[in-house]
């Protein structure tokens, strides 16, 4: 292969094994000469604030590090050439895809190699992608002594938690028309429950085989169900119009 | 009535659980390790959050609750499906977007965005840890229920037991996923109501509308509990509530609370975006609002079927299961109750332990900024409150599970509804207010159950079982009358 050609892909996501699998893709790619591609992959994985706080810490991201910006720097001191991807879906295989669309020759990757239970919940991305790919693949494993200086060479890339502004709610069109139909629905439900409680006779009326009190209910049951789609489908077609997500 | 230890039944319950626990650990690793092709991608997350709520949301109170109360008390139990369901359209409409847009870790966050006070943050804590706590009671009821028939434990044995095991799986590993457990037991459950339906219209012969008109014109039904009353009456309000306004009190905490319990709302938190937590919350409204009209076949299908254990109410649906489907049916619906169990269980812990690791410890404590610390006190909190439910589940003995919600539902209702509605709406709302009315809320809540019926008898100092009807105007009035006393403060300080 001709000098400079080389091309390595690196997935990163601030985690410290990514951050030393960084390194020795930087050094990699200028002893080779070449391009570094760096990935970043954003999951679209809902989950709770603990469950979060529970994965970063098994898969060494307790401190959030700027993956992105430490790979740029990095590459830079080193005069490498880079070029950024950032992809949404499930991380291992927008890997595998990425590496295969742009036609890599390896992909250098740290793993966090989660023990014990929590592995077993979370799964090796590595692995996964070792098993899926054609490609060759490097894994880093940073031991005792790298994490510590990487945490040492990485401060001054921890992202900064941002406090969340204080946003205006309680206007626009789609609130006014969300309290007008929680207005009717509350109508409709007290309605019925004062029936319940001071005027049983009523519910008890006949009607169509049960009774009354029964097709009020699943009524009720029915036009909450109604009420959530039509009201997603209006809210939809604001968003879609006004471009807001 | 005496239960014998059912080996084949246990057996199948043990296999069952295990496949479920493992399609949950599953789906969650899939996400992160397989290739492409297998994953569905990012359009769907709001999907998997709607069902995930309704997984969170039909706990044990749904699903044996509440068939049980209308085996049991005919319409005044179908009044709870009817409570649970219409509570959402307060949390679509005036909470889900606003909330979203908010806040960022747990119910205090959100409070908390407006006045910076920590005061305000220990009580939202406070609260969240008290709502979660009675919500978990009735969880550990079931837990205790289902076990009996099964491997005839008695009750307290199996509270103990099935309680321990539910919180060691969520302490110790469950904390890393808990989302595919809740989205794979929203589906289970859905299915297991829905083949129950099945199984009672086949077995009785009739289709679903004449299969309840049967029920209304039958002019003598024997009741679980041994009284006579007609078709027209059993179906009819006021089997159960023989008081009007433990009805009403009853709806109207139903209404208002389900848009106040903190483990629904941290889990809008899991969704990147207001319109996505809008659309999860569709998603739920339209799988819990199936699952409850399904409910009202399994409580009526106790009844005509006569399978039901009348010194407990939560055991209608599984003795219901076991009659149309043998064991191995009623093992799969035992495992799917010991499912829903779990992970409701898990997600009231992860409510509890953020109030405390996150809110208490790290933000009004101000200790530790690392998280491998707040990590290690949510895992104690989880196993601590876990432990407190544990006990309060065996003293709890015989009560039905939806009744044993309905009061975690007022207190939510009370407690932090009005605090969250002001914090969202009302630029005038006062931290003292907010103090106030959380303050008024949890204490006249609290108090009131302590003097009801249900733990005092006839001697009762308060009428209502239910404490909604006082205690949540009681905690907005106090929200709403601080804040314009502060705010005419404040003009003549000017």
């Amino acid at each position: 292969m001709a000098k400079g050609a080389y091309r390595i892909l690196l997935p990163t996501d601030g985690s410290i094994p990514a951050l030393a699998a960084t390194k020795h893709a930087v050094e990699l790619v200028k002893k080779m000469g070449g391009r570094l591609i760096v990935l970043t992959v954003k999951e679209p994985k809902p989950m709770m604030p603990l469950e979060r706080l529970a994965e970063d810490t098994v898969l060494m991201r307790a401190e959030r590090f700027d993956g992105i910006e430490y790979a740029k720097r990095l590459a830079d001191q080193e005069n490498v050439a880079i070029e950024l991807q950032i992809r949404e879906g499930s991380v291992a295989g927008e890997i595998i895809k990425t590496a295969e669309e742009l036609d890599v020759d390896m992909i250098v990757m740290g793993s966090s190699n989660p023990k014990g239970l929590s592995g077993f919940f979370l799964g090796h991305i590595a692995d996964a992608v070792i098993k899926a790919t054609p490609i060759s693949v490097t894994v880093i494993k940073p031991n005792q002594k790298d994490i510590l200086s990487i945490k040492e060479n990485a401060r001054a890339f921890i992202v900064p938690t941002v406090e969340p502004v204080a946003p205006r709610v309680g206007d626009g069109m789609k609130f006014k028309v969300g309290l007008a139909l929680f207005f009717a629905y509350a109508l409709g439900y007290m309605g019925y429950t004062v029936l319940g409680a001071f005027n049983k006779a009523i519910l008890s009326i006949r009607l169509m085989g049960i009774n009354l009190g029964l097709i009020g209910g699943m009524t009720l049951i029915f036009s909450a169900i109604l009420i959530a789609v039509m009201y997603n489908w209006y809210a939809s077609r604001l968003e879609k119009r006004s471009g807001i997500a | 009535m005496d239960y014998s230890f059912q080996p084949l039944a246990f057996a199948l319950f043990v296999v069952i659980t295990a496949i479920t626990l493992f399609i949950s650990v599953l789906a969650a690793r899939r996400i992160r390790t397989a290739s492409h092709y297998y994953v569905a991608g990012g359009g769907v997350k709001w999907f998997v959050n709607g069902i995930a709520f309704a997984g969170d949301y039909l706990s044990a109170a749904s699903f044996l609750g509440i068939a049980g109360l209308i085996a049991f008390f005919g319409f005044d139990g179908f009044m709870y499906s009817i409570g649970f369901l219409a509570g959402w359209i307060v949390a679509l409409l005036l909470i889900a977007e606003s909330f979203r847009r908010i806040g960022r870790f747990t119910l205090a966050d959100a409070l908390v965005h407006r006045f910076k006070s920590k005061r305000v943050r220990l009580a939202a804590a406070v609260s969240t840890l008290t709502v979660s706590i009675f919500y978990l009671i009735p969880q550990m009821v079931g837990a205790g229920s289902i076990i009996q028939p099964l491997i005839g434990l008695p009750y307290e044995v199996g509270v103990v037991v099935i309680g321990a095991i539910v919180i060691l799986i969520v302490a110790t590993a469950g904390m890393v996923s808990t989302t595919y457990v809740q989205f794979i037991k929203g589906f289970l459950l859905l299915f297991a109501a829905f083949g129950l339906t099945i199984g009672v219209l086949i077995v009785s012969g009739y289709g679903p509308v004449d299969f309840v008109s049967n029920i209304i014109s039958n002019p003598e039904i024997v009741t679980p509990k041994g009284a006579v009353v007609s078709g027209e009456v059993f179906m009819s309000p006021g089997l159960k509530f023989k008081n009007p306004l433990d009805f009403a009190s009853l709806a109207l905490a139903l209404f208002l609370g389900t848009a106040a319990l903190p483990h629904i709302l941290i889990r809008y938190y899991t969704v990147p975006s207001p319109s996505d937590a809008r659309k999860s919350t569709v998603i739920a409204i339209g799988a819990i609002g199936a699952f409850y009209i399904l409910t009202l076949f399994l409580g009526l299908g106790a009844l005509y079927f006569r399978t039901f254990d009348p010194a407990n109410e939560n055991l209608s649906a599984p003795l219901l299961a076991q009659f149309i489907g043998g064991e191995a049916f009623f093992a799969l619906i035992s495992s799917i109750a010991f499912a829903t169990i779990l992970g409701t269980v898990a997600g009231l812990l992860m409510a509890a332990a953020g109030a405390i690791a996150h809110d208490i410890y790290t933000e009004y404590l101000g200790k530790n900024k690392r998280g491998t610390n707040t990590l290690r006190i949510s895992k104690v909190t989880a196993v601590g409150v876990g432990v407190i439910a544990i006990v309060l589940g065996v003293l709890s003995k015989g009560q039905n599970v939806a009744f044993l919600v309905g009061l975690a539902f007022a207190i939510a209702a009370s407690a932090n509804l009005p605090a969250i509605i002001c914090v969202l709406f009302w630029s005038k709302t006062s931290e003292r207010a907010i103090l106030g009315g959380i303050a008024t809320g949890l204490i006249s809540s609290i108090a009131l159950i302590l003097v009801s019926p249900t733990l005092m008898g006839t001697s009762a100092l308060f009428a209502l079982n239910n404490p909604g009807i006082v205690s949540i105007p009681l905690g907005f009035a106090v929200t709403i009358v601080v804040s314009l006393l502060d705010g005419k403060k404040g003009q003549q300080a000017k």
